[in-house]
């Protein structure tokens, strides 16, 4: 288990210097005066101590010197100032991330939980018309794209039934916990829509392939009744490939939030990214890039371990 | 097996007679339309396809032709789909755009297959540290997003169609590899690969003229779910105004006019036709992809 640990961070190590490598390059890439990646555009700089903070933040050494001593600044949480407002890059992102967070969070609570279910009834009651409906809704839901339910989600249940809000995070004044509430739900069913069909997908595989398995006939043979058998014998067993899907969701719920917190407002990392990259603002474009990229190989570090944890009878070494 | 009827000499007891030996194409045909959905979705792409081809004859404006006496108009006789807010026809916008989804779909994926096959081909077969250094390229770029890389880089080179086309396709380009690679990693071991070998033929040509013709099967199904997906790619990035720009129009630009929640109320008419080709254009092609693999799998 320790070693195996290891080899996964041995993996993700070079794999995350890589991506800082690339980040600092396209930011090189990008037209303009570097320093304006570090000062506020309208700070009264005298070209003398435009020069000397040149000098300090590197930007006349050679690349690779640079590259060493952007680093060592993104280390200590310093990724510039915002081309368009002259905030602090870091504290820009990290006001968006606790909105994304939460939209993630419920979206894919309700997309597990509603998927396994929907996975245990289809395989419970396989091949009935109950399954032929769930099952094809569910393949409708993983071909729409997100962009496009969530738009017909907005016109339906919004515009035209005025049920939710048409956007935002909260009204503005209203503090509330309904509130808030009343803002979450619409964009987060949005967003489980993808997840709730694939969940139901594999757990539907997973659990026809351990409802055949022989411990499972032992079970009934010794009289149990059906629903324990179902509950603690196959769906047990059946979670196990599950609990690594789950982790391979949180890439593409990033990709989600991109499309979703534009079409809803929501002041998220995803619309600051859309809105940077629509203003050119380089500094938070690469920022984000950046610590979404440390959130999604920290997911797949997390992924790799919880199935070493789940599942006892895999050994890595 | 390159003739689909041949004679074939039975021994003493049976006469010479002839047999129907079906070639390779026809038996993949046959099990094609076997899968319903799979050959109603082909109708439905030779429709799209069509409408692409001959949208300057289907359509009866152009496309970007600006009438401010005609902005935001219902269906009607002369405008099937309406007005946009600058009095573009819908209808032949939506037409017009299935030209550009289609071609970004199939140029993009162009470009994928081909990176995809040969760093796929060079890794199977070559293996060693070369194999090593292009599967952890797979890695780093499976594990992020493509939508995240490419509004990166539009943010520094901006957007354009043919860049659209370009980013799509050299982010798609891992999984091809992938499957070229496992099938590199079988074949190398295989006789008539080893023969080619000991005869002295160059690793290019046993790579690329004894090898490659048997991973089409799988690229071709590949290829296939490739279109689908970089169609929803570039309709995402349009939507968000970093893909194809106007007045080029596409499904994604087209749907953009519904970001404004007042356009989205009043004018259904000028978003929910681009909306709706996307859906069905990537369902039809993903129920293709269906029926080729099921079609082309040599285990069924």
């Amino acid at each position: 288990m320790g070693r195996y640990i290891q080899r996964r961070l041995m993996i993700n190590i070079p794999v995350l210097i890589i991506i800082t490598i690339l980040s600092f390059l396209l930011l090189q890439a990008t037209p303009g005066d570097p320093l304006s990646a570090y000062v506020p555009p309208d700070s009264p700089l005298t070209e003398a101590q435009r020069d000397a903070l040149r000098e300090r933040l590197g930007l006349n050494a050679p690349l690779p010197e640079r590259y060493l001593i952007w680093l060592k600044e993104a280390l200590q949480g310093n990724l510039g100032v915002s081309a368009r407002t002259g905030q602090d890059v870091l504290e820009l992102i990290g006001a968006r991330i606790g909105p994304t967070l939460l939209l993630m969070v419920t979206a894919m609570t309700i997309g597990v939980v509603s998927g396994l279910l929907l996975g245990v009834l289809t395989a419970v009651r396989r091949n009935t018309p109950i399954d032929m409906l769930i099952s094809s809704g569910a393949l409708f839901g993983i071909s729409v794209p997100v962009y496009l339910a969530g738009l017909v989600g907005l016109y339906i249940f919004s515009v035209r039934l005025g049920w939710f809000p048409t956007g935002g995070y909260t009204t503005p004044g209203d503090t509330g916990f309904l509130d808030r509430l009343h803002h979450l739900i619409l964009p987060a069913l949005v967003i489980a829509i993808q997840y709730v069909a694939s969940t139901m997908r594999y757990t539907r595989s997973s659990m026809i392939e351990a409802l055949s398995q022989d411990y499972v006939r032992t079970a009934q043979a010794k009289g149990l009744a059906f629903r324990p058998v179902v509950l603690r014998h196959a769906l047990r067993n059946a979670l196990i490939p599950i609990a690594t899907i789950i982790g391979t969701y949180i890439p593409n719920l990033l990709a989600g939030a991109v499309f979703i917190e534009t079409i809803f407002t929501w002041p998220g990392m995803g619309r600051l990214f859309v809105e940077s990259v629509n203003a050119r603002d380089y500094p938070v474009v690469m920022g984000l890039t950046l610590i979404l990229a440390i959130i999604i190989l920290t997911a797949n570090l997390l992924t790799d371990l919880t199935y070493a944890i789940i599942d006892p009878r895999i050994r890595y070494d | 097996m390159t003739e689909s009827t041949g004679t074939v000499r039975y021994g003493s007891r049976l006469t010479e007679r002839q047999v129907r030996i079906e070639a390779p194409w026809r038996i993949a045909a046959r099990r094609f339309t076997r899968h319903r959905m799979a050959v109603f979705s082909l109708v439905v792409l030779t429709i799209f396809a069509i409408l692409a081809i001959g949208a300057p004859v289907i359509a009866q404006h152009d496309p970007s032709a600006i009438d401010l006496r005609a902005r935001n108009e219902g269906p009607s006789i002369d405008h099937w789909f309406g007005t946009d807010r600058t009095g573009r026809d819908t209808f032949a916008r939506t037409v017009y755009a299935g030209r550009v989804s289609l071609l970004v779909g199939v140029a993009s994926v162009v470009i994928s297959i081909g990176v995809g096959a040969v760093l796929g081909a060079l890794a199977g077969y070559q293996g060693g540290a070369i194999d090593n250094l292009i599967m952890r390229l797979t890695d780093v770029m499976m594990t992020f997003p493509a939508i995240i890389i490419i509004l990166t880089v539009a943010a520094i080179t901006g957007p354009g169609l043919w860049k659209t086309i370009f980013l799509i396709g050299l982010l798609n380009w891992p999984v091809p590899c992938r499957l070229v690679r496992a099938r590199f990693l079988l074949l190398r071991n295989l006789e008539f690969v080893q023969a080619a070998e000991v005869i002295g033929a160059p690793d290019t040509r046993i790579m690329f003229r004894h090898a490659f013709p048997n991973v089409i099967d799988v690229l071709i199904v590949n290829a296939t779910l490739g279109v689908a997906a970089a169609i929803l790619l570039e309709a995402g990035l349009s939507f968000l105004g970093l893909g194809v720009q106007a007045p080029t129009p596409s499904w994604g630009n087209m749907l953009e006019v519904a970001r404004n929640i007042s356009a989205m109320e009043n004018d259904l008419w000028q978003w929910a036709p681009a909306g709706i080709a996307i859906v069905v254009c990537v369902i039809a092609i993903n129920f293709v992809g269906d029926g080729l693999r099921e079609a082309l799998d040599p285990r069924l």
